[in-house]
């Protein structure tokens, strides 16, 4: 009897089988994301204008990004007050949300704290919620670091928005352009010049703290040097004298160090060298008849990439930081320049010229997978977003017979070559320098 | 406490008490045993049976469903119907032509006349060479002109070449006077008492008896197989169902914003869905993937794949109603290898 059950319990689990449906997509849609942004609710009528601000500039922020769609606010059903207390879901599945921010903005003394909440529409649920507190002048940064916030808890990437953008201001015929440094957010505000144009300034770099700028300046009108700026007190100084021409420097990651070109009279040509800050001293790095410039580290300060002459024509060089184990990554034909190397450490960025046209381009750190993402007349100078997602780089106008147009606008890019904008500057820019997160 | 022991003991006597032979035998089949176990692995009689679902590839053209998406049975059910239609018209006198040749009309007018009349075609000889021995040939033509008239399906062939006779007949007065007097709206011709035609009647009653016999039995027959085939085809779903499916959830499927994806990554989730072809709350998990969760992208990646049944344009999923047994239960393998363009 035992043993019939037993058996007839076997049976039955064996038989026992749940059956299942298996389908297999490998195909989905790639679209910006749904996202609907309220206005941050408060009861006082002053900080509920802030509220409505720093919900605009989160706005703009995602939508720059080109990942996500802003849903136009009148399609909103539920009003900011009880959304500050509970989303009603079915009301922003509707109107085909795919996320939702709220947002609350107290003010107590001088300080304004604002609180949000990240909502998944389609799950019900709430993905991230902060709480930031500041004074109320400081209302925009904390608008970019709540972008970042979603930015990052969605797509998985860091965020980008809390940074700021260094470039030359040029104006002026193309022959005498007065050249500025000038300074502003990424997305074009508190924008303002650094120098007043009085001399030549080139080649803007943040340190990684983005409290300082090395670049490289023709003060002395005729010994150019590289120079390091404070942004907060305003003061210049020279990093080092040398005999001769010092420039394209670039900090370290660990902001200790400055790695530039240095062209020695006595050598005849421009070689790699690093400096240290804290003791003034430097150290070559490439030895070879050939120009050697444009040097940048990779993140993790281990390895720098340079262009050199050295086959024939411009080619990138890779190699570890103290200047051995040399080698080439570009492969192909055209003359390569100003390489970066992305925050993300996986791909480098360069400037390349070929058949009568300049190219932005990336690759992988072995020379891999090379690709171009930008084409112009004349496009120039790659800066990484600390995301390493996206890219800033000028782009120069043909210039007519009759000496108009020539003009150089900074544009932003995808890593994917998509989602490409032209970024208003009060001037024309060049030799843009995307600063490291400022939080 | 003390049974254990008791039991302990006799377990120990027990082996005590075997012979090396036996004991070594007993030892060798146990060890056996769990290699076997080790080797083959213990079955798992929880584990969802996959269904068999064929490769196919993704139709986007949903018109392909529509096509592919009409039951078997029905144009088995079409076909047979046919069949049975022919085989009918095929005896004289039977009053189940007319009713099987509504049937015809109504229910497929467009396949039935290309069958019919490809079929039809070697009934009209046998029932011409009947008509033209017999007297009552005239009355019977003329009866199906009425009928082509009305019903233009099968009966169409069999008055069509009875005119030929009635071209070479056309003289008689008779048949004028015939004619009008089939014009009346008379429902049978009047019969002519000869011995032969009575001995005809008599044989196509007998035929069609039998016949009707054995039409029943096949339509038993049909009908068995039918509902066989409904069983069989509702314990899988069909390619368009499938297929249709598929697409609705690739619509569904927004791919995670900004995430770069490897090549290879596959997530599979598994719901359960209710009649009304809604997700059961909370049922969405994942069951498997081989993103490592240390992957910064882990979050969005497997958030998008299980928000892809969440999408309000997937509720409610595209399923047949009728087979939920077979869909109650569903497992989604989001495969990346294709969408690893997507940074």
């Amino acid at each position: 009897m035992k043993k019939t059950i037993f058996y007839s319990i076997i049976i039955f689990l064996i038989s026992f089988k749940l059956h299942s449906l298996e389908v297999t997509l490998t195909q989905g849609t790639i679209k910006p994301t749904p996202i609907a942004i309220t206005n941050f609710y408060s009861h006082n009528n002053k900080t509920l204008k802030i509220g409505k601000n720093i919900s605009m500039v989160i706005s703009d922020n995602l939508e720059r990004s080109g990942l996500f769609m802003p849903i136009e606010r009148k399609a909103f059903i539920q009003d900011e007050e009880s959304l500050s207390n509970l989303p009603r879901f079915e009301d922003w599945k509707i109107i085909k949300a795919q996320h939702l921010i709220a947002g609350r903005i107290y003010k107590k003394n001088e300080k304004i704290s604002v609180e949000f909440r990240l909502y998944d529409v389609f799950s019900q649920k709430q993905l991230l919620g902060k709480k930031y507190e500041t004074s109320e002048k400081n209302w925009r940064r904390v608008s970019h670091i709540i972008s970042d916030a979603i930015f990052k808890r969605i797509t998985g990437e860091g965020g980008y928005f809390d940074t700021r953008v260094v470039y030359v201001a040029e104006t002026g015929p193309k022959e005498s352009k007065q050249k500025r440094l000038a300074i502003m957010d990424q997305d074009q505000a508190n924008h303002r010049f650094l120098t007043d144009g009085s001399y030549l300034v080139l080649t803007p770099r943040f340190s990684p703290n983005s409290q300082k700028i090395t670049y490289m300046s023709y003060m002395t009108r005729n010994s150019p040097r590289v120079y390091i700026f404070d942004i907060e007190t305003g003061h210049q100084e020279i990093v080092g004298e040398f005999p001769g021409m010092t420039f394209a420097p670039r900090f370290s990651p660990d902001g200790k160090k400055i790695i530039m070109s240095y062209a020695d009279p006595d050598v005849g040509n421009s070689e790699i060298y690093i400096l240290d800050l804290a003791t003034r001293v430097s150290s070559r790095i490439t030895n070879s008849s050939a120009i050697d410039v444009s040097a940048s580290f990779s993140p993790d300060g281990k390895k720098i990439v340079f262009n050199s002459d050295r086959s024939g024509r411009r080619h990138l060089y890779v190699a570890e930081s103290d200047g051995k184990n040399l080698k080439r990554i570009s492969r192909e034909g055209g003359s390569y320049y100003t390489p970066v190397w992305s925050p993300r450490g996986d791909t480098i960025a360069f400037t390349k010229q070929e058949g009568g046209q300049f190219y932005i381009g990336v690759m992988e750190t072995d020379g891999s997978n090379e690709r171009m993402i930008a084409k112009s007349f004349h496009v120039e100078g790659p800066t990484w977003a600390p995301n390493g997602r996206y890219l800033l780089y000028f782009k120069e106008e043909r210039t007519a017979e009759d000496g108009s147009g020539g003009e150089s606008s900074l544009y932003s890019i995808d890593l994917t070559g998509y989602n490409e904008r032209k970024i208003i500057t009060p001037l024309g820019g060049s030799d843009p320098a995307w600063s490291p997160l400022m939080h | 406490m003390e049974a254990l022991i008791l039991k302990n003991n006799r377990f120990i006597t027990y082996i005590n008490n075997l012979g090396s032979e036996s004991l070594g035998f007993y030892f060798s089949f146990i060890l056996h045993f769990i290699l076997l176990l080790f080797a083959i692995g213990l079955p798992n009689f929880f584990e969802p049976a996959p269904i068999n679902i064929p490769n196919i590839i993704p139709i986007e053209i949903i018109n392909v469903t529509d096509v592919t998406s009409i039951p078997k049975e029905v144009k088995e059910k079409g076909g047979k119907k046919v069949n049975k239609a022919i085989a009918e018209t095929k005896k004289f006198n039977n009053s189940e032509n007319q009713e099987i040749k509504k049937v015809d009309i109504k229910t497929k007018p467009k396949i039935e006349p290309k069958e019919s009349k490809n079929l039809i075609t070697p009934k009209e000889d046998v029932v011409i060479k009947e008509r033209i021995k017999t007297p009552v040939k005239l009355e019977k033509e003329t009866v199906s002109k009425e009928k082509t008239e009305s019903l233009p399906s099968k009966k169409i062939k069999p008055k069509i070449k009875p005119k030929i006779i009635t071209k070479s007949e056309i003289v008689n007065e008779k048949k004028i006077s015939d004619v009008i007097a089939k014009a009346q709206p008379k429902p049978k011709p009047e019969p002519q008492f000869s011995i032969a035609s009575m001995l005809k009647d008599l044989r196509n009653e007998q035929s069609s008896q039998t016949n009707e016999k054995k039409e029943k039995e096949k339509k038993s027959e049909n009908t068995t197989d039918q509902e066989k085939e409904i069983n069989k085809e509702n314990l899988q779903l069909s390619i368009s169902e499938i297929d249709l499916l598929r697409q609705q959830l690739s619509s569904c499927w927004i791919a995670p914003a900004g995430s770069v994806i490897g090549t290879g990554m596959i997530i599979k989730i598994s719901a359960k869905i209710r009649p009304n072809r809604r997700v059961y709350d909370n049922s969405v998990r994942i069951v498997d993937t081989n993103i490592s969760k240390s992957n910064k992208f882990y979050g969005p990646i497997t958030e998008s794949a299980m928000r892809t049944l969440l999408n309000p344009e997937c509720i409610p999923l595209k399923l047949p109603k009728d087979k939920y047994n077979l869909w109650k239960n569903i497992t989604i393998t989001f495969d990346h290898s294709i969408m690893q363009g997507v940074q």
